[in-house]
C-alpha cells in the first residue's frame, strides 16, 4: 500500500508544481471529470461485541490501543454538478502489545501477545456535495469554489484480519503456550461519510474526511463460539485532492 | 450625519444617471489625445500605395481631427471630427440620427457610437472602437446593428512612410511628427483587463469581440485571473467575452481566431455575420453582387459614399452583408468607396469578421532544425484576409535551410515559412527581399 501511495504521489506531483501558473491564474479550463484524494487518518474501531470484550477483559489492551494509521485512495467521478461516484481503497492497521491481565510466568514477569487488525476495504459511494464545486464562468473557465462540504453513502467489501500470537495460559492447565490465533476473511460493509473540501489552489484541494464503516463477521478459524466480530469503525482523515 | 451620508449617497447617484458614459471618459488628460493618431495610413491588407487616409491636426481644438481620403496623390475627402463625448445629430440620404465620439481614460482609444433610422429599414444602431495595435497600426473596428442582425468589421491600417505623405500635407503633419511618433509608442497598447473593462462599458459586444481579438491574439502579456473573470460577470460581460479572455491568456491551450469575410476576393464565399453561429439569420448567404455596381467593377460590390465635409457630416455605405442599407459613421476611416474604385477590388474594404475560440487540438507550431518557422494547425480554414504574424498564440521558430524561401529566393538563406491551412494565415506570399 505504501509503495502505492508513493507511486501515486510520484504520478502527482508534477501536477502539482506545474500547478504554479494555475495558482496565478485561479481557475481551471473546465470542471474535473476526475479527482484522486490520497489521505491518511486516525482509524478507530468501535469495538464492540463479546469477541472484543472477551480481548479487553483477558489483555491489558483497550479500544484506543488498536487505533490505526489508515490510508486511503479515492476517485471521485463527476456525476453531476453535486454528486459524485467516489470508488476507494484503504488500508487500516491497527496493532498493540499485552500483557494477560491476570497471569504472570513463575519468575513474576508478563506473559505477551501482540494483537493486529487489518481491514482492507474497497468501496463504491455516492457523494453529494452540500454546495456546488465551483462555478463556470463562460465555456473555459471553471473556478472551484474554496470551501465545499459534503456527505456520502456506499457500500464494499473488505477483507480483514484479527490476529493474536504471543504467549498465552491455558485455561485449563494454567500451561504457558505459544499460539497464534485469527480471524480472517471477507466481509461487506456500508458506510456513511462527511467531509470538507478546501481548495488550495484550483487543481488541488485539502480534504477532511469523517467516516463511518459498518460490517461484522464471524471469528473464523480461530475464535468460535462468539458472536460476530465488530468490524465497525470511526476515522478521520486528512489528504490532498488532485483535480483532473 | 446619516442625513448627511444620504444626501452624499443622493447627489453620487443622481451624477451617475447624469453623466453619460462618452462624457464621463471624454476628459482625458492629454493635451493632444489624437496626436497617437496622426499621420497618412494605408490599409495594410489588400493592394497598397494608391488610397490612403490621412488624420491631421486641427488647430485650436485638440478634440478634432481633419480626415482626409486621398487618392493618387489628390484628396478627394475630407471629414472633420470631435471626439468631445457630444452627440450630433445627422440628416442625410433620407436617414437621420446622431453620432458621437470620445475617447478613453487612458487617451489610447476613441469610442464612437450611432444610430440612425432610415426610410427604408430599421433603426441602424454603429459602435466602433480606434486604436493602435501593438504592433503601431491604427485599428478600426465597428459594427453596425439592425434589428437581431450585426456585422462587425476590422481594418489595419499601417502608417505611410513620410516620402509617401503627400507633399502638400507633408507641412500639416510636420510640426506634430515628433509628438504623433512618441504618442503611438504610449498607445500601442496590447489588450489588458484594464482597457478590456474600459472597452466593454463603451462598445458593442462584437466590437470588444473583434477588438480583443486583433489586439490579443499572438500576445503574451495577457493575463486574466479569477478575480478578473468574476469582475467580469459582475459587469455581466457576455460568455463570449469571458472565453475569448480565456483563450487569449492561455494561448497554449486555445487557439482564438479572427475569420474574415472580405478575403482574397472571393465576396460570392458567404458572408457571415457576427456572433457564433447561433443568432437568427445567421446561416444566410448572401449575394453582395446585389448590392454592388455591375459594370466596370464587375461583381464587386460597391460602397457608395455619400460625403459632406465638415463637421457634423455623414457618409453612408451600403453594406454587402444582407443588412440592408447599412448606414456607416462618418468615423469610419479609410478610403472605402475610393480604394476599391481606384485601388483594386478590396484596397481599403474592411474585413468582416467572427472571432471564434476553440480548444487547442493540435500544439502550437514546432521548431525543428531546418525547416524554419512553423504556425500551430488550427484546422479550420481562415477567411483568409488577416495579419502577417502568427494569431495562432504561442509562435516557434525553425532554424532555415531555406526550403520554401531559399527556393524562391534563388538559394538565398532566409527565414523559410512554412503554414498550415487552418491557421490565422493573411493569404499572402512572402517574396524575397531583393528579388533577383
Amino acid at each position: 500500500m505504501r509503495r502505492s501511495v508513493l507511486a501515486l504521489l510520484l504520478i502527482a506531483l508534477p501536477t502539482t508544481l506545474s500547478a504554479q501558473s494555475e495558482r496565478e491564474r485561479g481557475y481551471l479550463f473546465r470542471e474535473p471529470p476526475v479527482t484522486l484524494t490520497l489521505s491518511g487518518g486516525l482509524g478507530l474501531p468501535t469495538s464492540s461485541g463479546d469477541l472484543w470484550a472477551f480481548a479487553f477483559n483477558e489483555l491489558t489492551m483497550s479500544r484506543r490501543d488498536i487505533a490505526s494509521f489508515d490510508q486511503n485512495v479515492d476517485f471521485a467521478f463527476r456525476l453531476n454538478e453535486r454528486v459524485d461516484l467516489v470508488l476507494s481503497y484503504g488500508v487500516s492497521d491497527g496493532r498493540t502489545q499485552s500483557e494477560l491481565r491476570d497471569w504472570l510466568d513463575e519468575n513474576g514477569q508478563p506473559i505477551n501477545q501482540r494483537t493486529r487488525f487489518i481491514r482492507r476495504p474497497l468501496s463504491a459511494a455516492v457523494r453529494y456535495s452540500l454546495r456546488p464545486r465551483g462555478t463556470m464562468i463562460g465555456s473555459y473557465a471553471w473556478i472551484p469554489n474554496t470551501v465545499v462540504p459534503y456527505v456520502g453513502v456506499g457500500a464494499g467489501r473488505m477483507s480483514y484480519r484479527f490476529t493474536q500470537n504471543g504467549e498465552f495460559v491455558d485455561s485449563e492447565t494454567l500451561e504457558i503456550f505459544r499460539d497464534n490465533y485469527a480471524a480472517t476473511g471477507k466481509a461487506g460493509f456500508i458506510l456513511g461519510s462527511t467531509g470538507v473540501v478546501w481548495t488550495l489552489i484550483p487543481g488541488v484541494a485539502l480534504t477532511t474526511e469523517l467516516k463511518y464503516l459498518h460490517a461484522s463477521a464471524d471469528g473464523r478459524p480461530s475464535f468460535e463460539g462468539f458472536d460476530k466480530l465488530d468490524l465497525s469503525g470511526v476515522s478521520t482523515s486528512v489528504g490532498f485532492t488532485l483535480r483532473f | 450625519m446619516r442625513i448627511l451620508r444620504s444626501l452624499t449617497a443622493a447627489v453620487a447617484a443622481l451624477t451617475l444617471v447624469t453623466v453619460s458614459p462618452a462624457q464621463a471618459q471624454y476628459a482625458t488628460s492629454s493635451s493632444n489625445p489624437w496626436a497617437a493618431f496622426y499621420g497618412c495610413w494605408a490599409p495594410s491588407e489588400g493592394v497598397r500605395g494608391l488610397a490612403v487616409t490621412c488624420v491631421l491636426p486641427v488647430e485650436g481644438s485638440a478634440l478634432a481631427i481633419e480626415q482626409l481620403s486621398v487618392v493618387a496623390g489628390n484628396v478627394v475627402r475630407s471629414v472633420a471630427l470631435r471626439a468631445d463625448g457630444v452627440r450630433r445629430e445627422i440628416e442625410a440620404s433620407g436617414c437621420e440620427g446622431w453620432e458621437s465620439a470620445a475617447f478613453s481614460v487612458d487617451g489610447a482609444r476613441v469610442y464612437t457610437r450611432g444610430s440612425a433610422t432610415c426610410a427604408e429599414g430599421g433603426e441602424q444602431l454603429t459602435s466602433g472602437v480606434l486604436s493602435i495595435t501593438p504592433e503601431g497600426q491604427f485599428l478600426q473596428v465597428a459594427a453596425v446593428r439592425v434589428g437581431e442582425q450585426r456585422t462587425v468589421t476590422t481594418q489595419r491600417f499601417a502608417l505611410l512612410p513620410w516620402v509617401q505623405v503627400p507633399p502638400a500635407l507633408q507641412s500639416r503633419l510636420a510640426a506634430t511628427a515628433r509628438i504623433a511618433d512618441g504618442a503611438r509608442t504610449r498607445a500601442a497598447l496590447p489588450v489588458d483587463m484594464d482597457r478590456l473593462e474600459d472597452v466593454l462599458q463603451f462598445a458593442d459586444v462584437k466590437v470588444v469581440e473583434a477588438w480583443m481579438a486583433e489586439t490579443g491574439i499572438g500576445e503574451s502579456s495577457f493575463r486574466v485571473t479569477r478575480r478578473e473573470l468574476e469582475r467580469l460577470v459582475a459587469m455581466n460581460a457576455p460568455t463570449s467575452i469571458i472565453d475569448l479572455s480565456v483563450a487569449l491568456a492561455n494561448p497554449e491551450r486555445f487557439a482564438p481566431r479572427v475569420e474574415r469575410a472580405a478575403s482574397g476576393g472571393n465576396w460570392n464565399a458567404p458572408i457571415r455575420l457576427a456572433g457564433r453561429g447561433a443568432d437568427p439569420g445567421m446561416g444566410a448567404f448572401c449575394d453582395p453582387t446585389q448590392f454592388g455596381m455591375t459594370g466596370a467593377r464587375g461583381a464587386y460590390p460597391m460602397w457608395p459614399m455619400l460625403m459632406y465635409p465638415g463637421l457634423g457630416m455623414s457618409a453612408y455605405a451600403w453594406f454587402p452583408d444582407c443588412v440592408g442599407p447599412g448606414f456607416y459613421s462618418r468615423w469610419a476611416f479609410g478610403p472605402y468607396g475610393y480604394g476599391n474604385w481606384y485601388g483594386g477590388p478590396f484596397n481599403g474594404v474592411p474585413s468582416s469578421v467572427v472571432v471564434n475560440v476553440e480548444p487547442r487540438r493540435n500544439p502550437p507550431g514546432t521548431v525543428t532544425k531546418g525547416r524554419g518557422y512553423t504556425q500551430g494547425d488550427n484546422s479550420t480554414p481562415s477567411g483568409g484576409s488577416g495579419r502577417t504574424r502568427d494569431n495562432s498564440g504561442p509562435s516557434t521558430v525553425r532554424a532555415s535551410t531555406g526550403s520554401a524561401a531559399s527556393s524562391s529566393s534563388g538559394g538565398e538563406s532566409s527565414s523559410g515559412g512554412t503554414r498550415s491551412a487552418g491557421s490565422n494565415g493573411t493569404g499572402r506570399t512572402a517574396q524575397p527581399r531583393n528579388p533577383q
